[in-house]
């Protein structure tokens, strides 16, 4: 190869590189944006939630993550996530799981007295019932996770209260039996 | 290798290291590989006022083994330790949702055989008692924890408890108990 061509590749490989770079931090710096969510909560107060699934090989977690404004390279931050149930020993069923978030609203700078219920749940769970402190029970239907294993649900609760506490998770399977739960 | 192309490599390396380090750290394959809760074992289960409950033991990735009172897929009552204050130990007393009557649940000591509360869920020691001890079934075997957990003997005096002492004895029938104190 003669000396013109060789340059050549030298630059365009080194141009190859330095867009490679750059499409690498771009995407770490703003790629949570484009990130796919099962499920997507706007608040009348203008805050966004949404839940994603993530983990890797046989375990997922279903994550809640909040959008935030405050922060000029954070633009969805984590505000929990419920990963999947382990099954119990000695027993017939899953120890449940499920998480209960209250609601923060960055623009008003406060909580909220409302909640988004979500968690992740073996895939015969079509439907879950869960219970708060107030003895409501509140019927949901489970969203598939792109996983064979994993269903997850999502939630609103709009007065869930100051205080939010399940008292009761109860899962129903597509014939509407009970699935056991510890 | 000259110096250009030794500065040419350094820098490949240091970006796409730093990429390849924060990219990383930032994976979201991680979630999950260390769970907060790890291997659940159900150690007995049964009813209480017509209300179903579990007794589940379980690993905290902070706390070590620790033991779930769970109704209805919900933690009621959580215990890692033994409660109390130099020997003086105490059962927590729970009442489960739709249940009438309360329910005693609390760890004891390993060398524990024995358990006795007063019927009246007050002191249980000698001098300050004022009613019967009423003996409790002791859970767990060598090797896995020593609990109570049932219904509260029947009564009036039991709303409003959180807690309650608890006399223990191990196997010898020797007091784990913080001994009464004598008269002066």
């Amino acid at each position: 190869m003669t000396a013109a061509p060789r340059k050549a590749v030298r630059r365009g490989l080194i141009v190859l590189l330095v867009l490679l770079a750059v499409s690498g931090w771009t995407y770490l710096a703003v790629g949570d944006r484009w990130k796919s969510n099962v499920a997507f909560f706007t608040l009348d107060e203008g805050d966004n939630y949404r839940l994603r699934v993530t983990g890797s090989f046989d375990v997922r977690c279903a994550k809640l993550e909040r959008e935030t404004f405050s922060d000029p390279y954070v633009n969805w931050r984590e505000a929990g996530k419920d990963c999947a149930w382990p099954r119990v020993a000695d027993g017939d069923g899953w120890l449940a799981g499920g998480r209960a978030e209250q609601v923060h609203s960055e623009r008003l700078g406060r909580r909220l007295p409302e909640a988004i219920l979500y968690g992740i749940v073996p895939a015969a769970a079509t439907s879950i019932q869960i219970t708060l402190s107030d003895g409501t029970p509140r019927e949901a239907a489970t969203i598939a996770s792109g996983h064979d294993a994993y269903r997850v649900y999502a939630v609103y609760v709009p007065d869930a209260g100051d205080r939010v506490e399940v008292v009761s998770l109860r899962l129903h399977d597509a014939q509407g039996g009970d699935l056991l739960v510890y | 290798m000259s110096t250009s192309r030794t500065r040419t490599v350094v820098a490949i390396v240091v970006v796409f290291g730093g990429l390849a380090v924060v990219g990383g750290l930032n994976w979201e394959g991680w979630d999950g590989r260390r769970p907060a809760v790890t291997g659940p074992r159900l150690l007995t289960e049964g009813t209480t006022g017509g209300v179903n409950w579990s007794v589940v033991q379980v690993r905290e990735s902070t706390w070590g083994e620790c033991l779930y009172l769970r109704q209805d897929g919900a933690t009621v009552e959580r215990t890692c330790t033994e409660s109390g204050v130099l020997q003086n130990y105490e059962l927590s007393v729970r009442t489960l949702r739709g249940a009438a009557a309360p329910i005693l649940f609390g760890m004891l000591p390993a060398a524990a055989a024995r358990a006795e509360v007063a019927a009246d869920g007050g002191d249980v020691q000698a001098r300050f008692r004022n009613a019967e001890l009423v003996p409790l079934k002791v859970h767990g075997s060598d090797g896995s924890r020593r609990f109570v957990v049932q219904a509260a003997p029947t009564g009036p005096d039991w709303s409003g408890k959180n807690s309650v002492s608890v006399a223990v004895q191990d196997a010898a029938g020797r007091s784990l108990t913080r001994r009464d104190r004598r008269s002066r």
